[in-house]
């Protein structure tokens, strides 16, 4: 009998986009050394990444929720994150799967429901229960918050590549802000690789619009 | 060596105008009287106080230099009633600061001067146009503004020799348009800038609503802000940098 678990990365940061991700496989087909990806070490979380998708009895599914959708009015992160984990998962699932997810939202019961009836619209009738912290306690659900980490990780890697360091992407990261207050001081706008609806990033605009005393 | 004997109002309306903008701030004890200059950690408003010796009832100083921290001392100044002597004394020793209100004494830890930001040296601006209006007009048009925006344009209409304070906001406007009949004086130039609302929201606190507010304005510069208090003994002038108006 094949499970689902599915989990997603990157609903905080300021940078780049949400990933979401589901593992589906029967019970004795995942490698060993599955944990909640915050458990793992980079290197560690890769590794596993790799093994999840060449191991034979083992799907995995990834949904990309771009920045500009993070930024539409007319969506919210709660809604966004039903709809990318219930995408990875009518990717792979089959009729009749029992799904676990990491709780999106506050309610379990609401967030389960809500990824049900997407994956149904999707074609795919399965079970779905959500529950907070199910990233540490079931494997599965672990498994995807490791593809997502990874993939989430491997996204903000590549934006090296264009901009320089960007730091993890949290506001928090002192990396982040500065590669962010430098840009908007250059440019005098935010990169596309920014959720400009942030908080973080309104405060940037913000200051880049006020003088110094300094300059006069 | 430093000893003063002032009322609770005139420290008190001297110490708002300063904590509006810093915690701490240095006090220069000049033998004329106490100094005060201070900006904010982003250098976008600063003040600049002198309370002259004859606003006290007895003072004596010798050009000292302390560091206070201003929310502190505002405490204690808000122990006395207006009509309240304060008694102010340094001990050099110790560097602390012994304040007496009415039986009440309280001993105060100062702070190394050194320790604080540096006092900013003031742009020498040469501004075209000088409103002066009452505090309370100004206080209205900000408040008004407030309701719609985080920004405020200030601007003289030469033409019609009018002071206008604007705000726009994402739907809606305010406009106070204040005619030279309703104004202490006007000379009209070419003025208009835009400024953040919360920088001035504070300036606006710390001045009398009966002050006569003098502000000197241009196009996208600073703004200066003048008045008198302590029955004009003392005076505050508030500098602010302007918004940048990308369109």
């Amino acid at each position: 009998m094949y499970r689902v678990g599915a989990d997603e990365a990157g609903k905080g940061p300021v940078l780049g986009p949400m990933i979401a991700a589901a593992v589906r496989a029967t019970p004795d087909a995942l490698p060993a050394g599955v944990d909640d990806s915050k458990r793992l070490s980079p290197s560690r979380r890769e590794s596993l990444a790799a093994s999840l998708r060449d191991a034979s009895g083992v799907d995995v599914g990834v949904a990309v929720v771009p920045t500009d959708r993070i930024d539409d009015p007319a969506t919210d992160m709660n809604s966004l994150t039903v709809e990318a984990q219930a995408r990875a998962i009518a990717s792979i699932a089959g009729r009749g799967d029992a799904v676990v997810v990491d709780a999106g939202d506050v309610n379990e019961a609401r967030f389960a429901r809500r990824v049900r009836e997407f994956v149904a619209d999707r074609g795919v009738d399965v079970g779905v229960d959500a529950e907070h912290g199910a990233d540490e306690r079931f494997e599965l659900v672990g498994a995807a918050s490791v593809v997502a980490k990874v993939e989430r990780d491997a996204r903000i890697d590549a934006l090296a590549d264009d901009y320089g360091d960007v730091g993890s992407g949290y506001p928090s990261d002192p990396a982040t802000r500065k590669f962010l207050r430098e840009f908007v001081r250059e440019t005098g706008a935010l990169p596309d690789c920014a959720r400009t609806s942030w908080g973080t990033c309104a405060d940037l605009l913000d200051a880049a619009e006020q003088s110094s005393l300094s300059e006069f | 060596m430093f000893k003063a004997i002032v009322s609770a109002s005139t420290l008190r309306d001297a110490l708002d105008a300063v904590s509006v903008l810093v915690d701490e701030c240095k006090i220069r004890l000049n033998e004329d009287g106490l100094a005060i200059r201070a900006v904010d950690p982003a250098n976008v408003g600063m003040v600049d106080l002198a309370l002259d010796v004859a606003a006290f009832e007895s003072y004596e100083a010798d050009g000292g230099v302390i560091g206070v921290n201003l929310a502190r001392l505002e405490d204690i100044a808000g122990m006395a009633n207006s009509g309240d002597l304060v008694h102010l004394e340094l001990d050099e020793e110790t560097r602390k600061l012994h304040i007496r209100i009415d039986g009440l004494s309280y001993t105060l830890a100062l702070i190394d001067p050194d320790s604080i930001r540096q006092e900013p040296d003031i742009p020498d601006l040469d501004l075209p146009a000088e409103i002066v209006v009452e505090g309370n007009q100004l206080d209205r048009g900000i408040t008004a503004a407030d309701m719609v925006s985080d920004h405020i344009r200030l601007r003289v209409d030469e033409a019609s020799e009018t002071f206008h304070i604007e705000a726009e906001g994402d739907t809606d406007d305010v406009d106070l348009e204040v005619g030279r009949e309703d104004l202490i004086d006007l000379q009209a130039g070419p003025a208009d800038s835009l400024f953040s609302l919360d920088y001035l929201k504070d300036m606006n606190k710390a001045i009398p609503g009966d002050a006569e507010v003098t502000v000197e304005l241009g196009e996208e510069f600073p703004v200066k802000l003048h008045y008198e208090f302590a029955e004009g003994m003392g005076n505050v002038t508030f500098m602010l940098a302007p918004r940048i108006q990308s369109d």
